[in-house]
């Protein structure tokens, strides 16, 4: 019989497919890995397809001239960055699929099992919003795939991924806790972090009594609030603090644990070894548009800087954008960064947007903005003052704006700024010259070859 | 000489015979006093039947008792007892007509005119015949009628001379080098090369012993036709790229099954070590070539089917050397010699490098840098040469190899014992290769019906390597880091930035630094071994069983100190793997071979033979180390403990094999060999499989019409069919699997648990269906031998990793899809060219392989990107797989107005100075993504080798070219450095590139234009190389202590002829993957090696 068994393939150092979901410990570490896979895509690539391609960030085409198609509007459907966005989504999807479908049938604590299918589902979600963004129209896929042959999935209408994606919410509201207390929960997804996103969701999907609905009950939950430093929101030291609703986590407990902003956004020059990193910087006119007396233009907008041996860093090529700097990163491209998904400040600009759209600047509207000015002027005479008197229209290029200071470099302004139908115009500013294709990323090159089902967006 | 007679007459011998024939009874004595008889059986009358019983007698004694009554008289002559009839040599004419006869006197020599005593010569068509005496001379009377002699010796080629008018003959025979009764070893026995039917290729230790290679592998290279063999790296104990008759599979391995004295030995990839350590050993590498006698490549599936599901790549047997019966030898063999570098590059000086960077910054509008900035005030002018890291790296390197054999046995016992130190330094510094090699290979009789014997070998190797791959490797770091940057700083520590920070040079490690400052060893063991026990069953039957085992182990040490740019950050960085292979074999076969009559004779194997192995795996790492002397030693020493990583996997195989030889009045031969494979690798759903061929031959020359023929002394026609597998898919592939990771939480670090794989339950092993048509032709007694070979392989089933949809969650998969062909000639040609006292031999070999795909699943083509380099092939129907696929480069932009001009055949943002590629589907515009095409191929059109030896009396020269023709090269290289000249560029880049004020249409300007997978980077691959010249010389001296003695010179590599613009042409950086082949990705360099050697045998 031995001579049957050596045939026999019996894996001894992996696990298969039946043995993966057996107990609560299981269900944990496959949750979590959905978590380690959206890092792939939070940290520099949302930074180059959510910021890059707005107004506010440029990257010095010597140093990466393929990132810097995305910066200048010329990019084509073969540029990396959409592969390795659009790949590491659906992988990241497809760790979700395999939590909601195998968590539930695991004889396991019901809250934390409901908890983890939650997590899954505003991950889910969370993904399928960044992909109809950036793509249009992309394949729904909400389970998991085991046949290898019939693989070849169109794309559906971005209504009905929309569709999901509000229901994953809706589901992930009912069933995330308010907030974790383990060392080994912090950063997981809460009821604030879903509640926010779905804001989100309505507020691009133009409902905009949902989308400040939500918002408000995130803000009246008063789990949140402006941390009063601005500076604290970056510091890493300061992460998961109150003003955090999510963010994928980051440490330097080990270098490969770390985050690649730090290094991408430094003062040329300056990080430890660096030769070829901090080519991301701001652009002139966003150094520029700030008031005199912002207190976040002296936080984020720099043009030397002092190192902790007491070096001064002279900025060759303009202004940097110095939200990421660690003093203590630990490696090239390795910084304990937290990427900032969404917090509480981006929620109270939401409302005042989804308030003025509903029935023009009311007072509550007035009052969501303003309190992220005050925090901005830090108590001085000048700076952002108190906004008053505005017309709808104005109110909506104020929130805008403000946007962009408080939020630049934050993977969002590529997406506010075609959610307010602005893109274009702005790519103009810059000098760019962008057809409409550019409203859409192209459908990357190397996914059609592998799924001829998939049709291209327009002109690419 | 006297002497030696009463040796061989004295030695004791035991045989028993009732009513045997004579011939037999020789036979036996032959083995039992390790003495050969010469005779012409008709004239002793062979088939005669008598008895002989002796118990310990002298040969002497024994022969007498034997031969005199049958009036057959006995004289030795060297190492052989010549036999002959005591009668005159004038047999009394029957009654009747008496045919007129007269007597024939003369001599025979051997081609330095030495006399030969005890040549048989026999009237031919009769049974009157005599030998030779000890003068070499004779007389024989023969009739009248056109009397036609044969002279035959053992060793010597049979000759027919036609009498004439003639009455004294003066014969010289020739040495019959190539004699067909040679043995050809197959797989599960052997076989007379005349009865070969399948196509068979060998190598001795002639060539094997030429050339200072480290692995037995290298040493097939340009030697056996329908064989190509590439360098993955130069390095000592590097990697090799074998493939027989071009590569059939696309994902499955296509390296041949090794057969090492009937031990299909694995090859698992050696202990893993930190990133940036990566290089590539040949775990072949731990067998001495030194100890090997022959190796043959199995080639047909008349031959390989005896290998089922392992046979499809061909099968490379090793036979390693053993004892012979008769005086024992010690033997010592040395050889020292020293490579360098075969081809520096000529590249650009710090002047002309920093000067080309500030014209990039002119040319994109930016301010330059050197000799304009606060930081680098320095000119290009005042950086002058620079630094040549080619010289900083690169060295003379020795070579020292000692061994020590002694060899010998009687009837009972044949032993061969040997030891061996082989250390090759590489001529990068710090790179060296050390190997201690023993093995003993025994052979005993226990009984006239018992052998049993083993085959025993253990070596331990040190592989201290380089890291090569890319740029943070030394070969690649001296090729692109600037000739500006200094090895040391000012203060003379390493320097550690290329340049300095802000230089605008690329982040390259100073190799220097690297190669002084870290490790990179790989400890290997290996211990092979088989005994085996063959037993006759009865005349004709005997079983055999065997039971070896394989254990090879390695281990891999990597530090890097912080003088490393890898290590600088994280303070010290090191690694320990561990890989642990256990590789078992039982082998039960039975043989039965049966001469019926003079037409019918039968040669039959089957056996059943069981394999298993188990592979474990270890890898640690750590960083931050407090101190840095104990190096990887002690990863305890670091502060930050990476989480270690294990594995372990498991494979078996059961097999039943056949084999029946069949062979019709000696001149028809047939083969059918069968093999079931049951594999633990297949899909359940496919856990046997069965394969099966079928070969006829024909000798025509033994025809009668062709048996006389003075042109005409061999010709046979081979035909054979048969399906063979291919089961190196990697293991566990048919099932779905998850993996454990980790990621953190805030600080916390927690575990994961994804899905790695999708399974495929219908996995099952590609299957290869070859035909073979050829045919073996010696003409001008042999004075010209010819092989050809045709074949067409067939490929079905083959494993794919299919490129997946994101949306499954995964990017591959391997499913069973497509198939693909090869087709080819092979030539194999020797000839005499002289005689006499120079003697002149050529031999060559020229293959020609075409391979195509034919089909793939659900598209016609699919791209592959190859991981280190990202350049990009094409697996295509109709297509050889692994071509190049790309954007067509065609020329320069000359000016902005021409851009403006061509509209959208430009790219936006091209100028003047811009790489211009073609619209290559007409549509009018150019696009980066459709407008790619097929824009080379690493395949060559054909291969060769040629050596011509010549030797005269102690003197022999052998001169060996071999080359390769009509491949392409990805110089991967160059799309680094000519893209931005932070990385150094070829002078020819420096001369020839685009300027304002200086055109040109080979090169784009200096900016950053992207030139990546583009036909721009390809380059013609063909060469011919001077591969080896040796030089020898047997001394004449004899002592009563010293019996032969030679020394020789060789030198290897001399000279290469080819117009590719890197280090070498044969070149295949990713030498693991089948359809990237020919990418040069900064590979370990050639080297040119003068050696000189000597052999002493006691």
């Amino acid at each position: 019989e031995s001579c049957r068994s050596n045939l026999e393939e019996v894996p001894l150092s992996f696990l298969s497919e039946s043995n993966s979901f057996n107990n609560a410990d299981d269900a944990t570490t496959a949750i979590n890995a959905v978590y380690g896979r959206a890092k792939a895509i939070y940290q520099m690539p949302m930074i180059v397809l959510g910021d890059l391609s707005g107004d506010d960030l440029w990257i010095r085409s010597d140093a990466d001239p393929i990132t810097s198609e995305i910066d200048q509007f010329k990019y084509t459907a073969s540029n990396n960055y959409f592969d390795t966005f659009y790949t590491n989504s659906y992988i990241t999807i497809d760790r979700a699929n395999r939590v909601i479908e195998n968590v539930p049938k695991i004889a396991m604590d019901t809250k934390l099992r409901d908890q983890i299918v939650a997590e899954a589902k505003f991950l889910r979600a969370l993904h399928y919003f960044n992909l109809v963004q950036a793509f249009g129209d992309v394949p729904l896929v909400t389970k998991t795939t085991t046949d290898v042959v019939n693989v070849k999935i169109p794309r559906d209408p971005a209504a009905k991924v929309y569709g999901q994606i509000i229901q994953d919410l809706q589901d992930a509201e009912k069933a995330l806790p308010i907030s974790y207390s383990a060392a080994a929960e912090i950063g997981r997804a809460t009821v604030g972090a879903a509640k926010s996103i779905l804001a989100k969701v309505y507020l691009t999907h133009k409902e905009w009594a949902n989308a400040a609905a939500k918002a408000r009950e995130v803000i009246d939950s008063k789990t949140y609030r402006l941390v009063p430093d601005y500076q604290d929101v970056f510091n890493p030291d300061k992460e998961n603090g109150p003003e955090h609703i999510f963010s994928l986590q980051f440490s330097c407990l080990q270098p490969k644990y770390g985050s690649a902003m730090a290094e991408n956004f430094a003062i040329y020059f300056s990080y430890p070894i660096n030769q070829t990193g901090g080519a991301f910087q701001v652009t002139d006119s966003y150094a520029n548009s700030f008031v005199a007396g912002d207190y976040r233009r002296q936080v984020a907008v720099i043009t030397q800087k002092t190192l902790a041996n007491g070096t001064v860093v002279q900025s060759r090529t303009g202004p940097h954008l110095d939200k990421y700097w660690d003093p203590n990163a630990c490696g090239a491209a390795a910084a304990r960064n937290n990427f900032l998904v969404i917090r509480y400040a981006d929620v109270l600009l939401m409302y005042a947007e989804a308030l003025n759209e509903l029935n023009g600047p009311d007072a509550e509207a007035y009052n969501a903005i303003n309190l992220v000015r005050a925090r901005a002027r830090k108590g001085a005479a000048t700076g952002p003052q108190d906004l008053a008197g505005l017309t709808q229209s104005q109110f909506r290029d104020a929130v805008l704006q403000e946007r962009s200071w408080e939020l630049a470099g934050e993977g969002h302004r590529r997406w506010d700024l075609l959610r307010t139908g602005k893109l274009l115009e702005a790519a103009r500013k810059q000098g760019y010259d962008p057809s409409e294709k550019y409203l859409l990323f192209p459908i990357p090159t190397f996914e059609r070859d592998a799924n001829p089902a998939l049709t291209q967006n327009p002109g690419f | 000489r006297d002497g030696m007679a009463q040796d061989l007459l004295s030695r004791p011998v035991s045989v028993q015979f009732e009513n045997r024939d004579l011939e037999t009874i020789l036979r036996r004595i032959e083995k039992a006093a390790g003495v050969k008889f010469t005779y012409v059986p008709q004239v002793v009358e062979a088939h005669r039947k008598v008895s002989i019983r002796a118990s310990n007698d002298r040969l002497e004694t024994v022969l007498d008792r034997l031969l005199r009554p049958l009036n057959i008289s006995y004289q030795v002559s060297g190492t052989y007892i010549v036999l002959r009839k005591e009668t005159s040599g004038v047999v009394a004419p029957a009654s009747g007509q008496v045919p007129a006869e007269r007597l024939i006197t003369g001599t025979v020599t051997d081609e330095k005119g030495n006399t030969i005593p005890g040549v048989s010569i026999l009237l031919k068509g009769t049974q009157r015949g005599t030998v030779t005496n000890g003068q070499g001379a004779f007389q024989l009377a023969v009739p009248e009628n056109d009397p036609v002699l044969v002279f035959s010796f053992v060793g010597y080629q049979t000759q027919e001379i036609a009498v004439g008018n003639q009455t004294t003959l003066s014969i010289r025979l020739v040495v019959d080098d190539k004699a067909l009764n040679e043995v050809v070893v197959i797989g599960y026995g052997a076989v007379k090369k005349r009865d070969l039917t399948g196509s068979v290729g060998s190598i001795g230790t002639t060539e094997l012993k030429a050339q200072p290679i480290s692995s037995f592998n290298q040493a097939l290279q340009g030697r056996v036709s329908g064989v190509q063999v590439t360098n993955a790296s130069n390095a000592p104990g590097g990697g090799i790229t074998v493939r027989v008759r071009g590569g059939n599979s696309i994902s499955a391995s296509n390296d041949p099954l090794y057969v090492i004295d009937g031990f299909p030995v694995t090859n698992p990839s050696s202990a893993q070590g930190a990133g940036g350590s990566a290089n590539f050993p040949n775990v072949l590498s731990t067998i001495n070539p030194n100890d090997i006698e022959s190796i043959e490549v199995l080639k047909d599936a008349s031959a390989t089917a005896i290998y089922g599901s392992r046979g499809a790549n061909g099968v490379v047997l090793v036979t390693t050397r053993r004892g012979k019966e008769g005086l024992s030898n010690v033997d010592f063999e040395t050889y020292a010699g020293v490579s360098s570098i075969s081809n520096m590059l000529q590249l650009a000086t710090a002047e002309q490098q920093t000067a080309l960077k500030n014209e990039q910054l002119r040319n994109l509008g930016f301010a330059e840098r050197y000799g304009y900035t606060t930081a680098y005030p320095k000119t290009p002018a005042e950086y002058g040469v620079g630094t040549n890291w080619q010289k900083e790296i690169y060295r003379a390197a020795p070579t020292q190899s000692y061994q020590l054999s002694a060899s010998g046995g009687t009837e009972k016992l044949r032993y061969l014992v040997s030891g061996n130190y082989f250390n090759q330094d590489g001529i990068v510094i710090a790179n060296n290769f050390k190997r201690y090699t023993a093995r003993m290979n025994l052979d005993a009789r226990l009984s006239n019906r018992l052998k049993i014997g083993t085959n025993f070998l253990v070596t331990y190797s040190i592989n201290n390597g380089i890291n090569e791959a890319g740029t943070n490797g030394p070969v690649g770091a001296a090729r692109v880091i600037s000739p500006a940057s200094p090895v040391h700083d000012a203060s003379g520590n390493w320097q550690l930035l290329n340049v300095g920070p802000g230089s605008g040079m690329a982040s390259i490690p100073n190799p220097v630094a690297v190669l002084r400052t870290s490790t990179n060893a790989l400890f290997t063991t290996r211990v092979l071994g088989n005994a085996f026990a063959d037993y006759q069953i009865a005349e004709g039957l005997s079983a055999r069983v065997s039971l070896g085992a394989d254990l090879l182990t390695s281990r891999r040490n990597v530090f890097y100190t912080p003088q490393t740019l890898v290590a600088n950050t994280v303070n010290g960085y090191g690694s320990n793997g561990n890989a642990n292979n256990i590789n078992l074999l039982n082998e039960n076969t039975v043989t039965y071979s049966k001469v019926l009559n003079t037409s019918h004779s039968f040669d039959v194997v089957a056996g059943v033979t069981f394999q298993s192995n188990r592979e474990d795996r270890s890898y640690q790492e750590a960083q931050n180390f407090a101190n840095y002397t104990l190096g990887a030693n002690n990863l305890g020493q670091g502060s930050v403990l990476i989480a270690p990583t294990t594995t372990a996997q498991k494979w078996g195989l059961n097999s039943y094999l056949g084999r029946v030889n069949y062979r019709f009045k000696d001149r028809y031969l047939f083969t059918l060999t069968g093999r079931i494979d049951g594999s633990s690798r297949f899909g359940t759903n496919n856990k046997y499989g069965f394969f099966p061929s079928g070969a006829v031959a024909w000798r025509v020359s033994d025809e009668p019409f062709l048996k006389t023929s003075p042109l005409v002394s061999e010709l046979k026609f081979r035909l054979s069919y048969g399906v063979t597998g291919n089961d190196g898919i990697g293991l566990y592939n048919s099932l779905s699997s998850y993996v454990t990771s980790r990621t953190v939480f805030g600080d916390t670090e927690v575990l994961t648990t994804q899905a790695a794989t999708i399974g495929n339950p219908d996995l099952r092993w590609e299957k290869t269906g070859q035909f073979d048509a050829g045919f073996d032709l010696s003409l001008f007694t042999n004075r010209l031998q010819l092989t050809a070979d045709y074949y067409i392989k067939t490929t079905t089933d083959l494993l794919l990793g299919i490129d997946l949809p994101a949306t499954t969650g995964f990017t591959t998969v391997t499913r069973n899809i497509g198939s693909l062909r090869n087709r080819g000639i092979e030539l194999g040609i020797s000839t005499v060219n002289t005689t006499g006292a120079v003697k002149w031999t050529t031999s060559g070999n020229f293959s020609l392989n075409r391979n195509k795909v034919l089909k793939l699943a659900d598209a016609d083509q699919y791209l592959v990107t190859d991981p280190n380099t990202s350049v990009q092939t094409i697996v295509k129907v109709g297509q050889p797989i692994g071509s190049f696929y790309g954007r067509v480069f065609d020329g320069v932009w000359q000016s902005t107005d021409a851009v403006k001009a061509a509209g959208a055949l430009a790219q936006t943002g091209d100028l003047g100075g811009a790489p211009r590629f073609k619209d290559v589907n007409g549509d009018g515009v150019f696009n980066n993504a459709t407008d790619r095409a097929i824009i080379g191929n690493g395949l060559p059109k054909f291969i060769y080798g040629l050596t011509n030896t010549v030797s005269y009396r102690g003197l022999d020269l052998s001169v060996f070219i071999q080359g390769v023709q009509g491949n392409q090269v990805f110089n991967y290289t160059r799309s680094v450095t000519e893209i931005d000249p932070g990385a150094t560029p070829l002078q020819s880049y420096i001369n020839d590139h685009w300027k304002t004020d200086k055109p040109s249409n080979n090169r784009p300007s200096a900016r950053q234009w992207n030139i990546s997978n583009s036909s721009y980077l390809i380059e013609d691959g063909s060469f011919l190389r001077l591969k080896n010249v040796s030089l020898g010389y047997r001394i004449p001296l004899k002592t009563k202590a010293l019996k032969a003695a030679r020394i020789y010179v060789s030198g290897q590599n001399l000279f290469t002829v080819s117009r590719y613009s890197g280090y070498d042409p044969e070149v295949n950086s990713s030498f693991n993957s089948n359809t990237t082949y020919g990418i040069d990705n900064y590979a370990y360099p050639v080297s040119r090696t003068y050696t000189i050697g000597g052999t002493l045998t006691f």
